[in-house]
């Protein structure tokens, strides 16, 4: 039978549904202007981060993470690159007791001096979420990037 | 899989928004992901999509009319971006619910659509979608569905 894609009960309710969105905003944007260590916070000290971005695909812990988001963060500032996350089409469901479950877009566009804004890459995130002490907590992330995704079925077709 | 249970029509107008913009999200992340049917059973069974912009490229009726031709439309447009290697993402944004009227309810909203090509990722075309969404047993359902795209007359 086809799930349908409609009003469920394990849909989040509106003030939920903004507690969440208000706090992607804000985890992005801590991001985007480059202040990683607060972005890390975000994370569970035990979470983990599966991504085809970083060359080992799962990063256990948030200290693992961010050895590994620094570098890239280093890598953009370095480059005097500005990124900007777009974060939307967002889909919050409850995933058994307090813990939320997310899917998103992502379009990352970057800006470079002298030059202009082009779009980056798209990706999907999906985020495993835990409300503790006031504040909205990643228990797991997993981020698929688009480009990097078609690369490795192109390669894995013609080898 | 199966049905979920469903609850009852958001009563406040900020309640309608926040279900309506989740409902958009999973409908676009439903045909995005290649789930012609999924995306197909978020219509009426009577449902109708207009391209106000036709377009040769896209070669599709400027009017799809009910389930069969919805889901037959998905389905080649979900064959044809696969055959050419595309990703797909409907981004959706900067919606407003224009009117309420019982179970009755108009949007707009703007849906750039981001490609993926080649490994490289583009702007496809910016796109602005008007609806009539109708609350039924089943949820929220497109009635009435009306794409532009800004690039095309």
């Amino acid at each position: 039978m086809t799930k349908m894609i409609t009003t469920t009960a394990n849909q989040v309710p509106v003030e939920l549904y903004a507690s969440l969105k208000n706090f992607y905003a804000g985890h992005i944007k801590k991001r985007d202007a480059g202040f990683t260590d607060q972005w890390l916070a975000d994370f569970d000290e035990k979470a983990t981060l599966s991504t085809n971005i970083f060359d080992v695909p799962v990063q256990e812990g948030r200290e693992a993470i961010g050895v590994k988001v620094h570098a890239l963060d280093n890598w953009f500032a370095q480059q005097g690159i500005q990124r900007r996350h777009l974060l939307g089409t967002f889909v919050a469901t409850r995933s058994g007791g307090d813990d939320i479950r997310t899917r998103c877009y992502a379009l990352l566009l970057t800006t470079k001096l002298p030059g202009g804004t082009t779009v980056h890459s798209t990706s999907v995130a999906s985020d495993l979420l835990r409300y503790r002490c006031g504040v909205w907590r990643v228990l797991s992330r997993h981020i698929e990037r688009d480009d990097l995704a078609q690369r490795s079925r192109n390669f894995e077709r013609n080898n | 899989m199966a049905r979920e249970s469903i609850v009852g029509r958001p009563a406040g107008r900020d309640e309608i928004y926040c279900s309506v913009e989740q409902f958009y999200a999973r409908q676009m992340q439903a045909l995005d992901s290649g789930d012609a049917v999924g995306w197909a059973a978020t219509f009426t069974n009577d449902g109708v999509f207009v391209h106000v912009s036709k377009t040769e490229i896209d070669d599709v009726p400027s009017s799809i009319v009910g389930h069969g031709e919805l889901l037959a439309a998905a389905k080649k447009a979900i064959a044809g971006l696969a055959s050419e290697g595309v990703t797909r993402r409907h981004l959706v944004s900067t919606l407003t619910i224009d009117s309420v009227d019982g179970d009755d309810v108009r949007t707009h909203c703007y849906v750039p659509i981001i490609d993926t090509r080649d490994g490289t990722t583009a702007l496809q075309m910016s796109t602005v979608l008007q609806d009539l969404l109708v609350f039924s047993t089943a949820g929220w359902l497109v009635r009435e569905r009306t794409v532009r795209r800004d690039d095309l007359p």
